[in-house]
């Protein structure tokens, strides 16, 4: 049985129909993410599993139990939002004790809980402040432990990260991977950061325009990216995305890209055809940093190129198409051709359903 | 709205009294107001219909004539000699001042004090035997003349003198607050521009000062509208009826007259009025607003 | 050279705006004979507290020679609950305008509008009939309830306003943590608004003291608030005026409103603005 399951939901705000048809399941102790640009949805989504929007189709289950038409305090829910949302009249140990309070937990059990949780995010010093005296990844932790003192079913967080500087997200981000792992929580987590969504998920859901495109543990996602979006949202530069057509030659399937360019073999056999092939960066590069069994080497020319300190990026021209290759820093103008691609990584879309073949 | 169910009623049943009160009180009473007016109503309240009786009558008064004339003057002269003063003073204390939250609290004191008060002190320093001329005179200067207060021609202007000392600190401090709202950017660019202080005002502080225009325009209209306290203390409506304005008419027909329809078809003319006033400034701050 | 200019116009207008206040105050220290003999702005030669103890306890206000004292507490009677509960109504109708109920929020801001600005010569009449019918006309509980009913207008907007720029995740947060309607009030948004219930109280208060309009026109002699009262006190005809006497009463209406303005101006000016709204 999922821990939260969300079943078929739909929503319109007014004639602009926001999520459709949205079903995910999130199995017990899973951190599930979901990722997308704004305006695709992520955001309402959690607010309906949250109880704070309703939904205009479809259902909401947690743990065995709909709750669809549940008011959000019973749900057995806790949510991080963006802004933190801490009480800012009431000391951080009030904040973390009003959930608790709310539902008739004792004061002492209140107080002792609120230790247990301080103590795990190590913010027991800040106990007896105000929220306008915490700094920003204070204020987040502190919005951390309201959420876990209650010790919910599930775990919802907006974006919690998306605050903070960069080094702090970063350390943050690895003591969320240790509590998931220590509180063995189910977590719902929206964030539009795709890094967030690599290195917390145990899987990612790529949402889109009110749909979810793709659901699977992240490597897949970037490997096997199940549509044009979700290969063009993940990675950094993302995916190379080349138009061209597939034509049948001598028995074997050759890809040629529009405007001309060196033709491709490609591995398998294919029906041929408009598509869209497309290929990460780091599957773009010196030929002796690639399996020799399945690199290509075409002819193709480089038109700039891109430090960024840990490698360099040069981008080729390649018919119309421009692709983006990640080199070593050590390359330049002079030694950056050859350039090979590895075969054995591409991916093939439908032009027309975006859809991965 | 299934959801929080209980929460939504506890909202409505939070404004729903408010709702009917204000209902009743705000539209309710305006529309009974101006029922009345079509009656013939005189000590206590007669629901026949005369049509536009009360209203023939109130315009074929030379009284009213007189008040309604006063009301356009009165405005004119209080919001546009309150406008700007208040101008000026934020214009002045805009320009790094010390001790500005001083001045500024002396400019605004007024502001806190009921036109009672105003009215019974500016009676005493503009009275002609005891405050000003006399002690001009006492002073040496014999010809001096400052007999506004009984002189019917410009009794009025007392109502000015005394409003504008009471209200200009409001305006004063709402174009504060709009000055102090532009981006400093703006001046930045135009100095570097080489506009000089006072093109740098006339030109692109004050146009930006529309909103402020807007909002002092609209309270100092409905202080005009509401003039009662002011007129009452400080002439009494004198003398004779000069100084006399519309909302004093009204309360000294209903309440004092018994002509209760000729004060409900006066305050409907006020109301009239007034809306005829507030909807372009309102419009204004609508659309701003989109 | 301009600097000085500045300065100049600044303070002379600060000084035109403080004459009245120290004509006021030393006429009110002067006895009768010295106010007679002119010299608007001399210094009292004498100064004497009997104008003052005269308006407080033995003026005439119409027909009855008692000074303001009684009716200097019945504006106290008036003000206090008007202020209060106007205050206490506009805090939680804000709230539940802005946080929870949106059907007709539209509608319902554009009668607040209204509210705040009606002529109000326009209700005067029906109100007098409305109280007639209650009993409570010429009283002071009528009179609490108008102050009530038109103030309620002023301070919803008010903290309206406020709450617009009270984030809603504090909200969602207090309904995840099991709060309702009035425990989220109570414990999040309450505590959120003290700056604004100051602002509100101290416009409220300022509004309602300085009233002239309703207290004449729906209380009777025993109940009339002290502007009411320092009108009739000030404007008797009979006899020779006392000036100094009248300017005493004058401070002494006066004076609550400017102690509040002098001790809170910052937030007085909050209010006058907030709302955009005078009473």
């Amino acid at each position: 049985m999922s821990a939260l399951s969300v079943q078929d939901i739909g929503k319109r705000f007014g004639a602009t129909p926001v999520l459709s048809g949205v079903s995910l399941d999130v199995a017990e102790g899973e951190f599930m993410v979901l990722l997308g640009p704004s305006g695709c949805g992520k955001s309402t989504l959690l607010n309906i599993v949250a109880g704070l929007e309703e939904p205009d189709a479809g259902r909401i289950v947690i743990g065995g139990r709909d709750v669809t038409r549940v008011e959000p305090r019973d749900r057995d829910i806790a949510m991080v939002f963006q802004s933190y949302a801490l009480y800012p009249t009431m000391s951080v140990r009030r904040n973390m004790g009003f959930g608790l309070r709310m539902r008739g937990t004792s004061r002492g059990e209140t107080e002792a809980l609120v230790q247990e949780a301080a103590r795990l995010l190590q913010i027991e010093p800040l106990l007896d402040r105000r929220p306008s005296q915490l700094s920003g990844g204070q204020r987040q932790r502190v919005a951390i432990g309201r959420a876990i003192v209650r010790k919910p079913a599930v775990f919802l967080f907006d974006e919690p990260l998306s605050n903070l500087d960069a080094k702090l997200r970063a350390e943050t981000r690895a003591e969320l991977r240790d509590l998931h792992r220590r509180l063995a929580a189910t977590m719902l987590y929206v964030t539009h950061d795709q890094v967030e969504a690599m290195t917390l998920a145990t899987r990612i859901a790529v949402m889109n325009r009110g749909v979810i495109e793709q659901v699977g543990p992240p490597q897949e996602i970037y490997d096997r990216p199940a549509s044009l979006f979700v290969a063009g949202f993940t990675g950094s530069p993302p995916m190379n995305l080349i138009s061209g057509e597939i034509v049948a030659r001598e028995g074997q399937a050759i890809f040629q890209p529009d405007g001309g360019g060196p033709a491709l073999p490609l591995p398998e056999a294919c029906r041929p055809g408009k598509i869209i092939l497309g290929i990460r960066p780091e599957d773009v590069s010196d030929p002796l940093s690639l399996p020799e069994i399945s690199r290509w080497i075409p002819h193709i020319l480089p038109l700039r190129m891109e430090a960024t300190g840990a490698d360099t990026h040069v981008t080729f021209a390649w018919g119309e198409a421009r692709i983006t290759g990640r080199f070593k820093p050590a390359v330049t103008e002079k030694n950056v051709v050859p350039v090979a691609l590895d075969l054995a990584k591409l991916s093939l879309f439908d032009p027309a359903t975006g859809l991965r073949i | 709205m299934r959801l929080h169910r209980r929460d939504h009623w506890a909202a409505l049943l939070v404004l729903v009294p408010t709702v009917a009160v204000a209902g009743l009180f705000l539209f309710g009473f305006a529309l009974w107001s101006g029922w009345i007016s079509l009656t013939s109503s005189t000590l206590l309240p007669r629901y026949d219909f005369v049509g536009w009786l009360q209203y023939q009558r109130l315009f074929a008064m030379a009284r009213w004539l007189t008040a309604y004339r006063n009301l356009l003057v009165f405005g004119v002269l209080f919001i546009g000699f309150s406008l700007g003063l208040g101008l000026l003073l934020a214009i002045l204390l805009d320009r790094k001042i010390r001790g500005e939250g001083i001045l500024r609290t002396i400019y605004l004191y007024p502001m806190a004090v009921s036109f009672v008060v105003t009215g019974t002190a500016w009676r005493w320093i503009l009275d002609p035997s005891l405050g000003l001329q006399e002690t001009a005179r006492g002073l040496g200067w014999a010809s001096f003349s400052f007999d506004w207060l009984s002189d019917p021609d410009r009794s009025l202007y007392t109502l000015v003198i005394a409003g504008v000392w009471q209200s200009a600190g409001l305006a004063m401090a709402l174009f504060l607050a709009g000055l102090r709202g532009i981006d400093g950017e703006i001046v930045k660019a135009a100095r570097i521009d080489g506009a000089p202080v006072w093109k740098i005002y006339a030109f692109i502080l004050i146009p930006l000062l529309k909103p402020a225009f807007a909002t002092a325009g609209i309270l100092l209209s409905v202080t005009v509208i509401r003039s009662f306290d002011l007129v009452v203390v400080l002439t009494g409506g004198g003398p004779g009826f000069s100084s006399d304005l519309p909302s004093r008419f009204m309360v000294e027909m209903a309440f004092r007259r018994d002509q209760l329809g000729l004060g409900a078809a006066s305050a409907m003319v006020i109301l009239a009025t007034f809306i005829a006033v507030i909807t372009p400034f309102l419009y204004a701050g609508r659309q701003r607003a989109r | 050279m301009t600097r000085v200019a500045l300065y100049a116009a600044l303070l002379g207008a600060a000084l035109l705006f403080l004459i009245p206040l120290y004509v006021v105050g030393t006429a009110s220290l002067k006895p009768l004979e010295e106010i007679r003999a002119g010299g608007l702005f001399s210094l009292p030669v004498a100064p004497t507290f009997a104008a003052w103890a005269k308006a407080w306890g033995s003026a005439c206000v119409g027909a009855n020679c008692v000074g303001l004292k009684g009716y200097f507490l019945n504006s106290w009677l008036m003000a206090l609950p008007a202020v209060a509960i106007s205050v206490a109504v506009g805090a939680i109708n804000g709230y539940a305008l802005t946080k929870w109920w949106f059907r007709g929020s539209e509608f319902l801001f554009g009668a607040l509008v209204v509210g705040c600005l009606i002529p109000f010569q326009v209700i005067l009449i029906p109100a007098a009939r409305t109280l007639a019918t209650l009993g409570l006309f010429g009283s002071l509980s009528g009179l609490v309830l108008i102050h009530v009913a038109y103030g309620v207008p002023v301070t919803t907007l008010l903290f309206r306003n406020f709450y617009l720029t009270v984030p809603d995740p504090i909200l969602q947060a207090a309904r995840l943590d099991g709060a309702g309607f009035f425990a989220a009030f109570f414990h999040v948004i309450l505590p959120l608004s003290l700056p604004m219930l100051a602002v509100a109280s101290i416009l409220q208060f300022t509004g309602i003291w300085n009233d002239f309009l309703f207290g004449v026109v729906f209380t009777g002699p025993e109940s009339a608030p002290v502007t009411v009262a320092l009108n009739n006190l000030a404007g008797a005809t009979l006899g020779a005026k006392e000036w100094n006497v009248n300017m005493a009463a004058a401070l002494i209406a006066a004076l609550p409103t400017l102690v509040v303005y002098f001790v809170s101006g910052r937030w007085f000016l909050r209010g006058l603005t907030a709302g955009a709204i005078k009473a």
